[in-house]
């Protein structure tokens, strides 16, 4: 029944608020001025861009026959492409992309010597020609959609033809192609996908097969999308192969049988196919998606092998291979007792949305409920361009060597780690002929360089460095270390030591990232950089509940995360005290996100121990963990949120229009039961419903339900809010009610200064709990420093943003120094 | 406006370009120049037809000098003080104790040109004038000079071209009063390799690499930009950033070179080697410098380490490949200058009339030096080399009064020839009278261990006695500087060939040859050897390895890897029994 307490009328009002925001309005906010802040000293601004700038080589290839080597150069907001001969005098082209130049790559790939495939975030796949030199789109997100594989959503709204009464204006929802892979039978074709979709009833994901030369695209499968999250697994012919649903748990695999459609479903539950013993970690539930459990990564070149990781029997994933016409497993078992092989994390927790995603998203619905995103997620599985064999395995941490299953390749690893015994190493390409390879070579203190080392000479060539960094003596060195607590557990970790310490016995910084249930950041840190450029000690302490180690350490925070974080920072800090010498009465603790959090749990834990502390988009409790980010329930919906606006103006007309008809009825005495009718949000009550009067009278019950309807449509459904429903099986349920771990709860506890530094108008953070906090502080009489910042243009975090280190550094100098502040000239923060 | 630095500094060079080693069986290992090499006969020493010849003599033993000439006084002098100068320049950019130092002075003959310098001066400009062991001077003039060495002497021969000024403007339009030649670079090198303990390759080749970049003045020293392929190559890396660039790893730097490197390899090597020397030395106003010297006396007294480098640097080898990357515009194309406040008095010498028995020792060495070079280089030529310096020594004898000097030339002469029944009554009644060098005691000690072992019965070792009576020469030959390899090689074979287990004192002995020659890779086989005979497998298997890791040719290798096989054999066969 309809009543007054039904959820449509609070959706309702919530649609009249958003169409009195309009999107130009929003757009306008990220392109605002980030604050003039005053210059620091002691920090150098130039030192400061450059750790935080964007890293300006992102993408890096070598031709097959090891001739060529093409990278990306990211200026500015432009993209450009250097093509340079890997021999002496190394000559070299420069393309320009043109009208495609405002925009990331999100792959780069070779397809003959003189030819390459690119792809953007902006959903362009192009080619580029070396004799031509130039570089031209093949297909855009338009063109897929509408020449080639059209999309109406209007004619899909009313299966196929029929006639909106209220539908006064029809939209194209554009199908952005996702470069997947080379075609199987030549590199002359690319697979693609895409999904498209108005609402959930009409979403489809398909594969295609685009023809790089003439721009033909050829359909080749398709899924409908079924539920509100869900994800696919194809194979090499682009054929889907797995479809998962996670909108509710537990998630389940199905898989593509292959099977004739007239006499049996082609999707079939994962344990028909394969013995339970191997299917069943597939589904996990709410205890199992943390604890034993396996999920898919890629098919083989033999379309039946299916590569997977999974953790069944062991602490850590492994990664392995099974025969999905036989059942049989494969001869692949990767294990490492120590690391994960494969990131749980990665299929569950999506990071948030750059502008030009959520632009896409705002009309094309499936890609919101797929999270279906112009980069595809990383796969720690590496194949041969030549063999399309797997060769490799990559851990997910950063600096885990690679496991590689070739053996030539295993020997060159072995050579350059010889050769490079202090740095992440990274084999990216390597020629046919494996005497050539392409490797990027980091530290925890520099983000790297490209090379390339010839095995028969055992000659290297630098190319290109990846970011441009201050010169060695201006960065910060930075060393990672791994101790363990009494209790045996493995605490790791990385210490920033600055070249200049500001006092003779410098302060310490204690530094959470944000990684809950992710591999912490181990690689080069633009934060720790930034951090020890204010003259202070940095540890950077990988707490429990991160990660990439297994799941005793991941599970080692579940009952007190705070507490333990703290404990593990207080062994490290012990460990660090005769190793690097620091002023215990000088101690800050910084942390980003739910890293915030901890930090300012562990004020006011020991309050003794910290004289500042910072919370970089932090959360008060881990209640807000269980609450879907603002992306999940936006209220700049732009001209769509108009047309929701207009459909549900409509609808209420439509329900005015039903009323005046009861009062009339029933005025006139009529005893039609009129009155009650089933709830228009169940959907099972539309599709059957055929309109009693047969007419297609406006002011009939069916006018009210198709206006319903049409309104409802077009709400963006809630996709599974996974992290939320993680946090409430991985945490107690005190800590996620705030009765425990509430940071305001405790607040008298929090004697030290605060600096809560908030992104505003962010869709992938709220600012709500910071507020909260200053609120409390201010209540209690203290003084604490708000440092707000709009959310930035190209999805920069607030932690890779100048202006917040700048605030840090300041609050730094005047909590733990009493520093007086001069102030200097302003510098444009790019 | 400050000339082009090119044409500043054209200087006459005193070219030792034919490093020709001496031709002995025993000689010491010899490191090659990297450039073609050509060779020529060395030259004959003889009385220049009827030319009566006025001969000087200037001894300077603090400066470890000798010069022989028949040049004028004033011209001598001139000679020395430049010599002297130049002595004090290197020494700003080389350190003393990495320069070869040996008891025997560094002897030079001087001879005035007697004319025909037109045709030597052509056909030498055609030979060497575009090599790049003229040190890329150009304008630089040649001055036709050999040096001969056999490990402990080291002679150069000179011409003198004072009296040819139309040569001279001709080829030196802007030289300096006073400056009239500089030692080229393998000179240098030579110092450097023959240094004991031995220095590491790459720093030799560093290290002369920047000398050779370098423009010696009166009173300061240049230092050039570093040649990196080519000079549009060096403008292409000051324009862009991203220029490829090779490098290797430092870990594969400091090691030293297989044999079988491509030449494109070894001077991808040299350069580097340069350029990393280049930056120690003067990056950032010679911040490093000091790390530098420290990092090579450590690396030659503990072998190579990447934590060793990271001490005295305060960076890793990763670290330091990537800053010798980034150093590499700034090094290819900036100078340095060293202008010292005040360079130290020169010490005082006197130029005076030669002795004959100062005439007739210099030529007889330089023919003794000749003849050995010539049965290495030119055995066709050998017994023409041989027969003149025999009469060069029998004339030397008759002029000298049977000088004890001159005794011991002449046995090392006959030595050399391998005449040993001659050379040592004449060499043990020389050093009666005198003391030997180390190669006289050597020699000695070898003449008497080829006689004993001759006596030996098949199977048999020397007796104790025997045993003492050669180790008591032998380490006569060890006393005297410089040290040569030969004399631990002797060592060890009288160790493998004696009745006596050496004591641990006499097995110290023999590391001390390891270290001092590392490269002398038979020393560490005998030593191993000796190890296995002693029944310490493992202990031999240690020497091995780091036989192995100075191992620069396959045939060292197989020998090695043999041995390590034989070994590893004992070492199960004990584990059995």
């Amino acid at each position: 029944m309809l009543t007054l307490s039904s959820p449509v009328l609070p959706r309702l009002a919530l649609v009249l608020c958003i169409s009195l925001i309009s999107a130009d309005s929003v757009d306008a906010q990220f392109w605002r001025s980030p604050p003039k802040l005053e210059v620091t000293p002691g920090v150098d601004q130039e030192n400061l861009n450059a750790f935080l700038r964007p890293l300006r080589t992102t993408r890096a290839t070598l031709s097959r026959d090891g001739r060529h080597l093409a990278y990306t150069i990211n200026e500015g907001a432009r993209t450009t492409i250097e093509i340079v001969a890997t021999d002496h005098p190394y000559n070299s082209r420069h393309i320009d992309l043109g009208d495609m130049a405002d925009a990331q790559l999100t792959a780069l790939e070779w397809v003959s010597p003189n030819r390459l495939v690119f792809a953007t975030e902006q959903w362009v796949i192009g080619m580029i020609d070396l004799q031509q030199g130039q570089a031209r789109a093949v297909l855009n997100a338009n063109r897929f959609s509408t020449e080639i594989i059209p999309f109406d959503a209007n004619a899909s709204i009313n299966g196929g033809g029929g006639q909106d009464n209220l539908g006064d204006e029809s939209y194209e929802i554009s199908r952005p192609p996702r470069l997947v892979r080379f075609a199987n039978h030549s590199r002359d074709k690319v697979i693609i996908e895409g999904v498209a979709g108005g609402h959930l009833r009409d979403s489809q994901w398909v594969t295609a097969e685009l023809n790089l030369d003439t721009g033909e695209v050829r359909m080749l499968d398709s899924v409908r999308v079924s539920s509100t999250a869900m994800r696919t697994l194809i194979d090499r012919t682009g054929r889907f192969r797995l479809i998962e649903d996670r909108e509710k748990l537990p998630v389940r695999w199905r898989v593509n049988t292959g099977k004739s459609k007239l006499f049996k479903s082609r999707w079939q539950p994962l344990d028909q196919v394969l013995p339970s013993v191997l299917a069943d970690p597939f589904s996990a539930d709410g205890d199992t998606l943390w604890t034993e459990r396996s999920f898919p990564l890629a098919f083989d070149t033999d379309p039946n092998v299916l590569f997977y990781a999974s953790n069944v029997g062991r602490d850590t994933f492994g990664i392995f291979g099974v025969n999905l016409s036989t059942g049989e497993p494969t001869n692949l078992a990767a294990i490492d007792s120590k690391i994960d092989l494969a990131d749980p994390a990665a299929t569950l927790l999506s990071p948030s949305l750059g502008n030009r995603e959520r632009r896409f998203r705002r009309f094309n619905v499936a890609m919101h409920y797929t999270d279906f995103r112009a980069e595809q997620a990383p796969s720690p599985l590496i194949f041969d361009r030549r063999s399309g064999q797997l060769v490799g395995i990559r851990p997910p941490l950063e600096f885990a060597r690679t496991r590689w299953v070739d053996p030539r390749l295993t020997l060159i690893d072995a050579e350059i780690g010889q050769a490079f015994p202090d740095r992440d190493r990274r084999i990216i390409d390597w020629d046919d002929n494996r005497s050539r390879v392409l490797v990027h070579l980091s530290s925890a203190s520099d983000p790297g360089r490209y090379f390339i080392f010839e095995k028969s000479t055992g000659n290297w060539t630098e190319f290109v460095q990846t970011a441009p960094q201050p010169a060695r003596e201006h960065r910060h060195h930075t060393e990672r270390f791994t101790i363990r607590t009494a209790s045996g557990l493995p605490i790791t970790g990385q210490v920033a030591v600055p070249n200049q310490p500001l006092v003779e016995v410098p302060s310490l910084v204690v530094y959470f990232p944000d990684a809950l249930w992710r591999s912490p950041p181990s690689g080069y840190s633009p934060a720790m950089q930034a951090l020890a450029e204010t003259g202070c000690l940095v540890l950077q302490v990988d707490y429990p509940g991160t990660a990439g180690r297994g799941n005793e350490f991941l599970f080692s925070a579940r009952e007190n995360p705070d507490q333990a974080a703290l404990t593990a920072v207080e062994t490290a800090m012990e460990w660090l005290q005769p190793k690097h010498s620091f002023s215990p009465r000088r101690v800050a603790v910084v942390g980003a996100g739910y890293g915030g959090w901890l930090a300012l749990r562990a004020a006011e834990l020991n309050p003794d121990l910290f004289r500042a502390v910072i919370s970089l988009n932090g959360i008060n409790s881990l209640k807000s963990l269980t609450r879907p980010p603002p992306e999940r329930e936006s209220s700049d919906l732009g001209s769509r949120g108009l047309e929701q606006a207009r459909n549900a103006l409509a609808y209420t007309e439509a329900i005015a229009n039903d009323f005046r008809a009861l009062y009339e009825a029933s005025a006139s005495g009529s005893t039609e039961d009129s009155t009650s009718f089933d709830a228009p949000t169940d959907s099972a009550n539309f599709d059957d419903f055929e309109d009693p009067s047969g007419t297609d009278n406006p002011q009939s019950f069916s006018t009210r339900i198709a206006a319903f309807r049409k309104m409802n449509d077009n709400f963006e459904a809630n996709a599974v809010n996974l992290p939320g429903r993680l946090a409430s099986w991985y945490f107690p349920r005190d800590y996620l009610r705030g009765k425990d771990g509430s940071v305001l709860e405790d607040i008298e506890n929090l004697t030290a200064p605060v600096l809560i530094c908030q992104e505003t108008q962010s869709f992938s953070v709220r600012s709500d709990d910071a507020n909260a906090l200053h609120r409390q502080l201010r209540r209690q009489k203290r003084e604490p420093q708000l440092f707000e910042l709009p959310a930035a243009a190209y999805s920069r975090y607030l932690e890779q943003r100048p202006e917040t280190w700048l605030a840090v550094a300041d609050f730094l100098y005047t909590t733990l120094y009493n520093f007086t502040v001069e102030i200097g000239p302003t510098k444009e923060v790019p | 406006m400050k000339p082009s630095r090119r044409l500043r500094w054209p200087i006459l060079v005193l070219l030792p370009a034919l490093v020709l080693p001496p031709g002995h069986a025993q000689s010491e290992p010899v490191s090659l120049p990297s450039g073609p090499v050509v060779s020529l006969p060395p030259f004959v020493v003889d009385q220049g037809g009827n030319k009566k010849r006025n001969w000087r003599f200037v001894s300077l033993p603090e400066a470890d000098f000798e010069l022989l000439t028949d040049v004028d006084s004033d011209h001598a002098r001139d000679f020395v003080s430049t010599y002297l100068r130049q002595e004090q320049l290197l020494k700003l950019i080389i350190p003393e104790r990495f320069l070869w130092r040996s008891a025997q002075p560094k002897r030079h003959l001087l001879i005035s040109d007697p004319g025909g310098s037109a045709i030597r001066d052509s056909t030498l400009t055609a030979l060497f004038g575009n090599s790049k062991d003229s040190g890329g001077k150009r304008g630089a003039r040649l001055m036709p000079n050999i040096r001969l060495d056999d490990g402990e002497t080291s002679m150069v021969y000179a011409y003198s071209r004072r009296r040819t000024p139309d040569t001279y403007m001709r080829f030196n339009p802007q030289l300096r009063p006073g400056v009239e030649f500089t030692f080229l670079t393998n000179r240098i090198r030579f110092l450097l390799s023959r240094r004991t303990p031995a220095l590491p390759l790459w720093f030799v080749e560093g290290l002369s690499g920047v000398y050779d970049t370098s423009e010696f003045s009166q009173d300061d020293v240049e230092i050039g930009p570093v040649v990196w392929i080519s000079g549009s190559e060096a403008d292409a890396l000051r324009r862009n950033s991203d220029r490829p660039r090779q490098l290797l790893p430092l870990s594969q730097l400091f090691s030293p070179p297989g044999t079988d490197q491509s030449v494109a390899s070894r001077e991808a090597w040299v350069r580097q080697s340069t350029l990393f020397v280049r930056w120690a030395m003067f990056a950032e106003d010679g911040r490093y410098r000091e790390a530098l010297w420290k990092f090579v006396d450590g690396t030659v007294a503990q072998g190579l380490s990447g934590s060793f480098f990271r001490e005295c640097f305060g960076f890793s080898f990763s670290d330091g490949r990537d800053i010798l990357s980034d150093y590499l515009a700034t090094a290819t194309n900036d100078d340095h200058r060293i202008a010292p406040r005040r360079l130290p008095r020169p010490p005082r010498f006197q130029v005076r009339r030669a002795t004959p028995e100062e005439v007739w020792f210099g030529r007889l060495e330089w023919a003794r030096l000749a003849f050995i070079c010539a049965e290495q280089h030119y055995p066709e030529l050998r017994d023409a080399y041989l027969k003149n310096a025999r009469n060069t020594g029998r004339l030397a004898q008759q002029n000298t009064a049977n000088s004890p000097q001159i005794q011991l030339s002449l046995g090392l002469l006959e030595f050399n020839a391998k005449n040993l029944k001659t050379a040592l009554p004449m060499l043990e009644q020389a050093t009666a009278q005198t003391p030997g060098s180390a190669s006289v005691y050597y020699a000695i000690a070898a003449c008497r261990y080829l006689e004993a072992q001759t006596a030996l019965s098949p199977g048999s070792k020397f007796s104790v006695d025997q045993t003492g009576e050669l180790l008591a020469i032998i380490d006569l030959a060890r006393r005297v500087q410089p040290p040569l390899a030969r004399v631990y090689n002797l060592l060890g074979n009288l160790w493998l060939r004696s009745e006596s287990t050496p004591s641990p004192s006499d097995l110290a002995e023999l590391y001390e040859g390891i270290k001092l020659f590392p490269d002398g890779t038979s020393i560490s086989y005998r030593v191993a050897l000796l190890h296995a005979e002693l029944d310490q497998p493992n202990r031999a298997l240690e020497i091995v390895d780091i036989g192995l890791q100075n191992c620069r040719s396959p045939e060292d290798f197989d020998k090695f890897y043999l041995l390590q096989d034989m070994l590893l054999d004992q070492l199960a066969s004990q584990a059995d029994e």
